[in-house]
């Protein structure tokens, strides 16, 4: 069903400026679980291709409700669609869910700080992932796959509620048959057809090949799990400022000007979302559950 | 050594232990192998024996009346099964069942006892790694019961 209030009809004027949405038509609206679909967008007019980094954002804008920070989940090559995967919670992501091929919507950005995919080279590269936190490193993924001859070992290491909330399963299944790439997907639990592991990530970070020193870790994921994570990855003896975190917070304007995301001395839309966990620790809560 | 002990001498659960702990644990070894979806052992019946993991994969279960069995956790090669039974009646908490062609090294449970009570310096080594793994699963355990990946 077509939103009630189009872009179109808002009378939004098409500009560049950084705080001004640019109207996008969906091109595909997929449903990936009960309550996370991906739209396929290309822009409506201005320069057909949408460049970005790994782990950048956009603030996608429904006109009268309001605006929402999510992740780009495309292949940074293929910069012709910008893909984005999202969950419904609230407000505006329940309206985005309601957007079908041809409606149109506003996007700002690329925002923020991406994913060290230039910095990891010639080195392992381990991404540990909860839930929906695929949805963010999955341009990491493509990035990596695109210039594998450029990385050592690489492991991805991906825990979900159950198998029903896998996301991107046929992917993962395709990157698992790969040689050059490990996959380890575990769930919290799971019923006697799962033929996969039951558990949770923090428990098969030890089981991945990496060598610590020449490691870097990529997570994403709910707070709880990425304390968790970067707990035993610097047990296995990963430093610091090789381990990378995603935050979130509440936005705005989504360019450093409100304050809304301040995070200590950070501005998360602008200095983040990615952070080395050297960086971001004495704000990263790593009290035990 | 022989293959059984070099077997024994392989498994991460008991690096580290000497050739002499390793011959007399050999003692209560046997190798065995379990077909995919097999039952190692039910929730109520007697502990006959405790299990290294060679190869393979095996769900620990419970089973819910109506619903079926619901898996708590898997392990794999390298890991211990054998943690959660009852001391003083000798019985299985959860259910085992392989889920794939699963090879490993079944330590006959009243011989082991026999030779940890005989021999208290191995018992007391294989206590700590009980309690040390006993540990890290009750930790998984915890974070699976909160929503690790929900929020
Ligand atoms: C940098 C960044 C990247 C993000 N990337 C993605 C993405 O790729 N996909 C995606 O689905 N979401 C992503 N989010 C989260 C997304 O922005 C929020 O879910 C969204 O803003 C909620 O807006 P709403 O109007 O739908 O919900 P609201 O009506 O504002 O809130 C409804 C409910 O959702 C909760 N909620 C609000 N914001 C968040 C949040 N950030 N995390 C968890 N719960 C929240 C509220 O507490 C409330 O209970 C990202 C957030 C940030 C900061
Ligand atoms: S959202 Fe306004 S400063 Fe970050």
């Amino acid at each position: 069903m077509a939103p009630e209030t189009t872009l179109a009809s808002s009378g939004l004027s098409v500009c560049h400026h950084p705080m001004l949405p640019r109207p996008f038509r969906v091109v595909r609206h997929r449903r990936e679980l009960r309550d996370t679909f991906t739209l396929i967008l290309e822009p409506q007019d201005g320069p057909p291709e949408f460049p970005f980094l790994p782990g950048q954002f956009n603030m996608l804008y429904h006109p009268g409700a309001g605006e929402v920070p999510i992740s780009i989940s495309g292949d940074p090559g293929r910069p012709r669609h910008l893909v984005h995967t999202i969950r419904a919670v609230g407000n505006v992501t329940r309206l985005l869910q309601r957007y079908q091929a041809g409606d149109v919507l506003g996007v700002r950005g690329p925002f923020g700080a991406p994913w060290p995919v230039a910095e990891a080279v010639d080195r392992d590269v381990l991404i540990v992932v909860g839930g929906l936190g695929l949805a963010p490193l999955r341009p990491v993924i493509y990035h990596v796959l695109r210039h594998r001859q450029d990385y050592g070992n690489v492991e991805i290491i991906y825990g979900a509620r159950s198998p029903r909330d896998l996301l991107f399963r046929r992917e993962l299944e395709q990157w698992r048959g790969r040689f050059d790439l490990r996959v380890h997907v575990t769930v919290d639990s799971a019923g006697p057809e799962w033929r996969g592991g039951v558990g949770v990530v923090t428990n098969l970070i030890g089981r991945a090949r990496f060598d610590p020193p020449q490691t870097t870790a990529l997570v994403c994921g709910p707070g709880v799990m990425m304390r968790f994570s970067v707990q035993e990855l610097r047990r296995l003896g990963v430093q610091p400022r090789d381990i990378y975190v995603s935050m979130e917070r509440n936005m705005q304007c989504g360019i450093g000007l409100c304050g809304h995301c301040q995070l200590g001395p950070f501005f998360v839309c602008k200095d983040g979302p990615v952070f080395s966990f050297d960086r971001i620790s004495p704000w990263f809560e790593l009290r035990e559950v | 050594m022989d293959n059984l002990e070099q077997s024994l001498a392989a498994h991460p659960f008991l690096a580290g232990l000497t050739s002499q702990q390793l011959q007399l644990l050999a003692e209560c070894a046997s190798l065995v192998n379990f077909r995919a979806n097999q039952v190692i052992f039910a929730e109520g019946e007697e502990v006959k024996a405790l299990y290294l993991l060679r190869f393979g994969r095996v769900a620990v279960e419970v089973h819910r009346t109506r619903r079926g069995p619901k898996t708590i956790y898997t392990l794999g090669e390298g890991d211990f099964l054998g943690l959660f039974w009852s001391g003083e009646e000798g019985k299985w908490f959860f259910d085992a069942r392989a889920m794939e062609l699963t090879r490993a090294i079944a330590l006959n449970f009243d011989c082991l006892r026999r030779v940890l009570d005989n021999n208290p310096d191995l018992g007391y080594e294989l206590l700590k790694r009980f309690v040390r793994m006993q540990a890290q699963k009750i930790k998984i355990l915890k974070l699976q019961l909160v929503d690790f990946y929900g929020s």
